[in-house]
């Protein structure tokens, strides 16, 4: 475990944002094309009954724009205070340039920024932040911006084919996380990465190596299944030893929304009760790098009662790449999910 | 464990109504033994038999007395 302190800075605010219509899965098992059986199966295995799909007009960056316009409309930053700007996503608008730059003409930041995507997916969360904050401690930028989201959902088609787990898994999201200064405040996180799992968990065609081939190619659900129920434990483990706060000592426990049995499946080896565990998955599907912070939106977007919250956070994916992160948030520095159809004409067409 | 209650508890772990299997049922035959039961196996395995089931291993399952077998 690469094990991380960013003294001085704290989380200031996170927003989320979904697109705005809910899909139905429950509903799918009347649709003829359906197997309602296995439609069943899926929902009580997964705990998933609905989810968001972006429209074909949106991408993840109309989302991540829409969740940062809510910290800046609530005061918490204006424009020329970012001094950087991460964008996490599996999902970019082009191939060239990086979202991004998009995303910092879209937002109005100052030239005074530095503006760049990580590709990663499920541990989007927790490394975006970590890398957010080692900037950070180390810039004389007072603010970063990290954004994150996928559209792993609006690429595939949903009726049709007998249903595949990930046809009906994931969900469209993104969430903006604030960062700032601040005396006395801490951030931790310990990290890490496994490449041999590559194939686990991959889109190999449509790039520079093999150009041509289908977007999606199936995936190892059992390598990447106990990958989770065994690597995440031990790391929150050993995390736990290292900073001297077992995992149930904070107010809750948010992991990334795989699926309900590896929630379930976690918070057993973890010795955590599952209420400590916020779940957000039962409507808006696995939500990949959004995950963990469209979670804490979910859970506390409405409590203004502003409570100081110590959260534990876990993600992990695609990569292989997992790791643990922990902070404290006030309840009032949570924003609700937002549901919206926002999009953008950049000036492009399709061809 | 009896080998008619650990019968019964694949089948409690594949969504099936008891008395579906036997241990000679060939798995590819069943309908419901598709990747989430594979997933719901492995934890049934960890959580009655401290087993930890690699893909190899269920790759290698042909009908359900392998894994019966796997099952001690």
């Amino acid at each position: 475990m690469i094990y991380n302190e960013y003294k001085d800075i704290r989380i200031a605010a996170i927003a989320s944002a979904v697109p705005k219509d809910a899909f139905d899965i429950a509903a799918m098992a009347d649709d003829p094309n359906e197997d309602p059986k296995y439609i069943k199966s899926f929902i009580r295995k997964t705990g998933i009954t609905q989810k968001r799909i972006a429209a074909a007009d949106q991408t993840a960056s109309d989302f991540s724009f829409a969740a940062a316009k809510i910290l800046e409309d609530n005061g918490k930053y204006k424009p020329e205070e970012i001094g950087i700007l991460i964008n996490l996503t599996q999902n970019p608008d082009y191939r060239t340039p990086s979202t991004a730059c998009l995303l910092h003409d879209r937002l109005g930041l100052s030239k005074s920024c530095m503006a760049f995507d990580v590709n990663l997916g499920c541990s989007g969360f927790v490394y975006g932040v970590s890398i957010g904050a080692g900037m950070l401690a180390a810039s004389s930028a007072d603010k970063a911006l990290i954004v994150m989201g996928d559209t792993q959902a609006r690429g595939r088609k949903e009726t049709g084919e007998r249903s595949s787990n990930t046809r009906l898994l994931f969900g469209d999201a993104s969430s903006a996380v604030l960062l700032e200064k601040s005396k006395g405040s801490c951030i931790r996180s310990g990290l890490m990465t496994d490449g041999t799992g590559l194939k686990a968990i991959t889109s190999p065609y449509g790039a520079w190596r093999h150009p041509e081939g289908p977007e999606l190619i199936p995936g190892d659900d059992i390598a990447v299944f106990n990958f989770t129920i065994n690597e995440v434990p031990e790391l929150v483990r050993e995390y736990a030893e290292k900073t001297g706060k077992s995992a149930d000592s904070y107010d809750a426990v948010v992991l990334h929304q795989a699926n309900m049995m590896v929630l379930k499946n976690i918070a057993k080896r973890l010795g955590v009760e599952f209420e400590k565990c916020p779940v957000s998955i039962d409507r808006y599907g696995n939500t990949s790098s959004a995950s963990v912070p469209l979670t804490i939106s979910d859970k506390y977007g409405e409590d203004k009662d502003g409570k100081e919250l110590s959260l534990l956070t876990s993600g992990f994916g695609i990569g292989l790449s997992w790791g643990v992160l922990d902070f404290t948030i006030n309840t009032d520095d949570i924003y609700p999910v937002l549901a919206t159809d926002i999009t953008f004409d950049d000036g492009f067409t399709d061809q | 464990m009896t080998e008619q209650e650990k019968i019964a508890l694949i089948e409690e772990t594949l969504d099936l109504d008891e008395g579906t299997l036997t241990a000679d049922t060939v798995l590819d035959d069943v309908d419901e033994y598709d990747s989430m039961a594979k997933l719901s196996l492995i934890v049934m395995m960890d959580d009655e038999f401290g087993k930890k089931l690699t893909g190899d291993v269920i790759k290698g399952f042909k009908t359900v007395g392998d894994i019966l077998a796997e099952m001690e």
